[in-house]
């Protein structure tokens, strides 16, 4: 039994040995793809608080309180209404990812549009949520995406928190494609850009700014398995990791078996 | 001789008459044999491309072939002798052979998955074949498929690749037979502290090639995806990384040469103390140094990469992981050697090829000291003295090894004596050849010739040409020892259950040994595998 002990822990700390190995090896890769940023319109401010004291207008016509929205991991999703591509796009794309998001809309997250066009009004913004609640046939609840207007000062306030800058040209406006997640708390903990989202990348981004919300296990085994790639600003599969992982819990298991089972009996 | 004359074994005995015998066949004896003759064969088609590298490179210029013909001839070389041969030479064909016998067996855990691991590999060395003669032209990449050449070059890489991955597969099935094998099968009274230092070896073997045999194929089938898909992994301009190809690769890669030296090993520590007519010396201390390279030799695989860019503290901790795989590996050639100390040496052949190992292997190793020392390997790195330190260990010791195995217990398999007389001259002309050619090289490396060239510049040519002459005198051993040994075979004299008088189990049964190994009953094992005491070697 001794030499089973000893075959066993030094086969464990092959095990872990290699795993880090592959790791390194795994960041080393990382590491070497620098990103360039070609634009400053957006500044990646992770970690910036937002803040929640400043007064918006929902399309219902009340006034709120940003805090009062931002209670739960909040996907903030900055545009204007009356813009004629990028950003009907994006609410699009929104519509057609949120449906396929498997945590609890309104519960577990919320959705929040913020106009940064001040001549914008409630009814626009009532009329955008219709077409996009439309567009989403009934899928997901009203309550869970707010379509908010508000006064230059107070939009500028969140904006300029999350690094997001935009400029008034002519009628239209020049802005980033993105928007962000943050935590109940208006923390910022990642940004998406594009304006196609992949449930993925706004699950996981949501997960991470529940914190203590969802179960732990769960957000422990994604986070193991999904890095964000900061080039490619989106979650990737670790293919490395998990692969080494699985071989490693296979032979571990494997030789626990053996080690347990010992030698066969002879008929 | 308690066997009629007529006695054949295994060889006659089976349920299915004539060739369907043989590959339809779930003894591991057979299965053995099976690979036996492939890597043979494999070898022999190997070598011949390497007398023709060497022939090319007896004159500066194109002698016999040009650039595109030459790297193809060294990349087809390395694949062969890497994937089809050493790999699975003294592991899959003597494990095969011996393993059950000397742990008291009468099969593998697996004898099914056995001839599919056999069958894996051959189709693997199929495609291996295929891929030479199709597609764009044989693989150009040199064995380790570095990217980005691996994924640039037109020539016939992806199914070269995939002949690897398959014959990867071979060795994970193998290696998993072996581990459950060695775990599940012991005889009674056959205790971890009663097995044979071969089965220790070959037990730590077989978890390297479990372990680390998925990399490869992760990693080449990554090379496809590359080449097929673009998928830019290993493309620093869309996000990728090269270096990252050179890590997985080596993760593998590095861990193999101990998968081709560590069987050899256990073939050396079975060799010597029947031969000296000891008990090994250390007999745990060889045991867990094999465990103790297979963990070591795991850590160290990016000591390939030191003029790749990567960072010095890397280079750092992996030089001194290398230097710790030394400690095992001297811990064992300090062993054999104490073994022989005041031993009744018997210069038989087995015994010849087992010295000429720990010679080719001490040289092998220090050298591999030279090039596990950053400072040094800056300067040596893709330079002949690396062709020649890794032909030192693999060929010196992995080929060496095999030829040992094949001298002391094919006597065993087929029930007769090959002529001492003519071994001994094929091996001196080997070893005189072998340390003649890789000598050679190791000293025009170190005067700069570059590897992986065609050509060469005017002041290398001296030491090119003694290079190739000993490659020739190489040759000629080559051939009298396989000839030799053919002949043995089939015409040899009769020999009994135990000609060199040894002590481990496989000398317990008949010669060739009976289907299942051993009669009615099961063996009882009672001592240690190297107490000679009362054991006499057989007439023949």
């Amino acid at each position: 039994m001794k030499i089973h002990l000893f075959l066993l822990s030094a086969l464990l700390l092959l095990f872990v040995c290699i795993n880090t190995g592959l790791a390194a090896g795994n960041e080393l890769s990382v590491a070497n793809s620098d990103s360039e940023d070609p634009t400053d319109w957006l500044v990646e401010k992770l970690g910036a608080n937002l803040p929640l004291d400043v007064e918006f207008v929902n399309s219902d016509g009340q006034t709120v309180i940003l805090g009062d929205l931002i209670d739960r991991p909040t996907l903030v999703v900055p545009v204007y209404y009356n813009c004629r591509n990028v950003c009907n796009y994006l609410l699009g794309g929104l519509a057609k990812t949120l449906p396929e998001i498997k945590l609890e809309a309104g519960e577990a997250y919320r959705v929040v549009t913020i106009s940064f066009d001040e001549s914008e009004t409630p009814e626009l913004a009532a009329k955008s949520k219709q077409t996009f609640l439309t567009a989403m046939q009934g899928k997901y609840p009203a309550h869970a995406w707010d379509f908010l207007t508000g006064k230059d000062g107070n939009i500028r306030k969140v904006t300029d928190a999350a690094g997001y800058y935009y400029k008034k040209e002519g009628v239209d406006f020049l802005h980033p494609i993105a928007a962000f997640v943050v935590t109940g708390e208006g923390k910022v903990v990642r940004y998406l850009s594009g304006y196609r989202f992949l449930p993925l990348d706004v699950t996981m981004a949501l997960v991470e700014a529940s914190e203590d919300r969802i179960g732990i296990p769960i957000r422990k085994a994604l986070e193991f398995c999904f890095s964000y790639d900061p080039e490619g600003r989106r979650y990737v599969f670790n293919l490395l990791r998990v692969s080494g992982t699985v071989i490693l819990l296979t032979l571990g298991s494997f030789l626990t078996y053996l080690i347990i089972s010992g030698r066969k009996k002879r008929s | 001789m308690s066997e009629p004359t007529t006695y054949t074994g295994f060889w006659q005995e089976s349920p299915r008459p004539g060739i369907l015998g043989w590959l339809l066949s779930t003894d591991h004896k057979r299965i053995g044999i099976m690979y036996l003759c492939c890597i043979i064969a494999t070898f022999i088609v190997g070598a011949c491309l390497g007398l023709a590298i060497r022939l090319e490179l007896i004159a500066p210029g194109p002698t016999i072939m040009g650039a595109q013909t030459y790297n193809a001839t060294f990349t087809v070389h390395g694949i062969l002798m890497i994937f089809m041969f050493l790999i699975p030479s003294i592991p899959a064909a003597f494990g095969n052979l011996l393993l059950p016998i000397q742990i008291g067996a009468r099969d593998v855990s697996f004898p099914k998955l056995n001839l599919i691991s056999w069958y894996c590999y051959v189709i693997g060395a199929i495609l291996a074949v295929t891929a030479i003669f199709s597609g764009g032209g044989a693989p150009d990449t040199g064995w380790t498929f570095y990217v980005p050449f691996s994924t640039q070059t037109t020539t016939n890489v992806n199914l070269a690749a995939f002949a690897a991955f398959m014959l990867g597969f071979s060795s994970i099935l193998t290696g998993i037979n072996f581990v459950t094998t060695i775990h599940r099968l012991r005889c009674k009274g056959m205790t971890w502290g009663r097995m044979p230092l071969f089965v220790w070896t070959l037990y730590a073997t077989a978890w390297i090639q479990v372990l680390a045999t998925p990399m490869i194929g992760i990693t080449l089938v990554l090379m496809i995806l590359e080449r097929v898909f673009g998928a830019g992994l290993f493309d620093a301009s869309r996000g990728g990384d090269p270096i990252l190809f050179q890590h997985l690769f080596w993760i593998y890669s590095h861990p193999a040469v101990y998968i081709m030296i560590l069987p050899g090993m256990g073939v050396v520590s079975e060799i010597i103390p029947t031969f000296a007519r000891k008990p090994l010396f250390g007999y745990w201390a060889m045991a867990i140094s094999s465990l103790g390279i297979a963990f070591a030799g795991s850590l160290v695989w990016a000591h390939h990469m030191y003029a790749s860019g990567m960072s010095d503290m890397a280079v750092l901790i992996f030089s001194f992981l290398t230097f710790i795989v030394a400690i095992p590996s001297a811990i064992k050639v300090f062993n054999w050697i104490t073994t022989l100390y005041k031993g009744s040496i018997e210069m038989a052949p087995p015994m010849l090829y087992a010295l000429a190992f720990i010679f080719n292997f001490a040289i092998g190793g220090l050298g591999g000291l030279a090039l596990g020392a950053a400072a040094s390997d800056i300067h040596l790195h893709d330079t002949y003295f690396v062709v020649g330190h890794f032909h030192y260990v693999m060929f010196g010791g992995g080929g060496f090894a095999l030829f040992a195995a094949m001298h002391y217990w094919l006597p065993k398999f087929t029930g007769r004596m090959y002529n001492h007389k003519a071994a001994m001259i094929g091996w001196a002309l080997l070893f005189v050849g072998f340390n003649v050619t890789y000598m050679a090289m190791q000293a025009v490396g170190v005067m700069g010739m570059p590897r992986r060239y065609y050509d060469y510049l005017p002041e290398f040519t001296d030491l090119n040409v003694v290079a190739t002459l000993g490659s020739w005198v190489m040759g000629a051993g080559l051939l009298i020892m396989f000839v030799n040994l053919w002949q043995g075979m089939r015409n040899g004299r009769r020999v009994g259950k135990n000609p060199w008088g040894a002590t481990t189990l496989e000398w317990e049964v008949p010669s060739p040994p009976p289907m299942e190994n051993f009669g009615e009953e099961d063996p009882v094992v009672t001592k240690g595998p190297y107490n000679f005491k009362g054991v006499v070697a057989d007439e023949y």
